[in-house]
């Protein structure tokens, strides 16, 4: 249950952006979740109004995109999501990849008026 | 620059019937540790020390495992270790016992070891006359995979008492470890745990990692693991500017 230091991470950069760019007023905060981040999307966005409180983001809407982990089979090539393949090439049935996408947890971007 | 009307300062595209504009960030939530974890690196590179950073659910063994490791390694070696646990220094007694030195981390509320708490607790050690440190995380199989400590290598700790499909059940923590070991082997056959299936699991989320058949408990395995260590060790020194040429 580490998301609540990672939601605070994400309330602290985007405040800090808004106030270095003096932006009027965050309307929303789009976060994208990799599969393979290690975070619970659900408990990121319960983290939400708890880290906001009091600050320049309530109302801000927060949402978040999911990212499948994708694997580029080392065999044939073929990419793959991987949980849905059981970690195997859905191709050649090989189980020897390369991660390309899953890992990460990005603030993606902002809207802002 | 507005990428609409190349207005203002900021990258982005106008939404004129709503007045909101988007912004691109693409800024990773945990730069600020993985910064923090490139710091640390350095400070192993330079000192020549081997960091491990030894992972598992709560109960695999983790500190058993390094009780043996130190008692067969500390006469050829320097070896410190640092504990992490939410509560009590119970760990960190254990490792003391061996007599080789010792922090505790107490995370509190924290599920994982991080960057930062990790920079701090190595300033209890004479790191330059270290050869390995180990970094004992938090019993926990999902978080501490988020977080770069700066070690060398992960090495996952999964015993058999958890049986055969932990690696599918939470990739993320062995898809990037180095090093997994299978840890009770003593108790498999009681447990009728199919140990080759649990090797299969693990080489199917991380095709690169090497597995180790182990019990810290009786000995078995153990000696491919510390032989591991010392080429690792001897590989680190190499490179260092402090240690090796």
């Amino acid at each position: 249950m580490h998301e609540l230091g990672l939601m605070q991470n994400i309330v602290d950069t985007v405040l800090e952006y808004a106030r270095k760019n003096s932006v009027r007023k965050v309307s929303k905060i789009v976060v994208e979740v990799g599969e393979m981040s290690g975070v619970v999307p659900e408990a990121l966005e319960f983290c939400f109004d708890v880290c906001i409180k009091d600050t320049a983001l309530v109302g801000a809407e927060f949402e978040i995109v999911r990212v499948s982990a994708v694997g580029k089979c080392r065999a044939c090539g073929e990419t793959f999501p991987l949980l849905e393949n059981s970690f195997s090439c859905p191709t050649c049935n090989r189980a020897e990849w390369d991660l390309l996408s899953g890992r990460d947890l990005v603030i993606k971007g902002l809207e802002v008026i | 620059m507005c990428e609409t009307c190349g207005c203002g300062e900021i990258r982005g595209l106008h939404e004129p019937e709503t007045g909101r504009q988007r912004i691109a960030l693409h800024e990773e939530v945990l730069s600020k540790n993985d910064r923090l974890a490139e710091r640390n690196r350095g400070i192993f590179e330079t000192t020549g020390v081997m960091v491990v950073n030894l992972v598992s659910s709560p109960g695999s063994g983790k500190t058993t495992l390094l009780e043996r490791t130190i008692q067969a390694l500390k006469e050829e070696c320097a070896i410190g270790v640092i504990e992490g646990d939410q509560q009590t220094d119970r760990d960190s007694q254990r490792i003391a016992a061996t007599g080789v030195s010792v922090h505790q981390i107490n995370t509190l509320d924290a599920c994982h070891l991080d960057a930062h708490m990790v920079r701090h607790a190595l300033d209890s050690f004479p790191l330059r006359d270290l050869d390995l440190l180990f970094i004992e995380n938090v019993g926990n199989l999902i978080c501490p995979g988020a977080f770069d400590l700066g070690e060398d290598y992960r090495v996952v700790v999964v015993s058999t008492t958890e049986g055969e499909d932990k690696p599918l059940k939470y990739p993320g923590i062995f898809l990037n470890s180095q090093v997994v070991l299978v840890n009770k082997m003593d108790l498999a056959d009681v447990l009728e745990v199919d140990v080759n299936q649990c090797l299969a699991f693990i080489k199917k989320v991380n095709p690169l990692a090497r597995s180790l058949c182990v019990s810290a408990k009786t000995g078995t395995g153990m000696t491919e693991w510390y032989q591991w260590l010392r080429e690792k060790m001897q590989e680190k020194r190499k490179i260092s500017p402090l240690v090796g040429g």
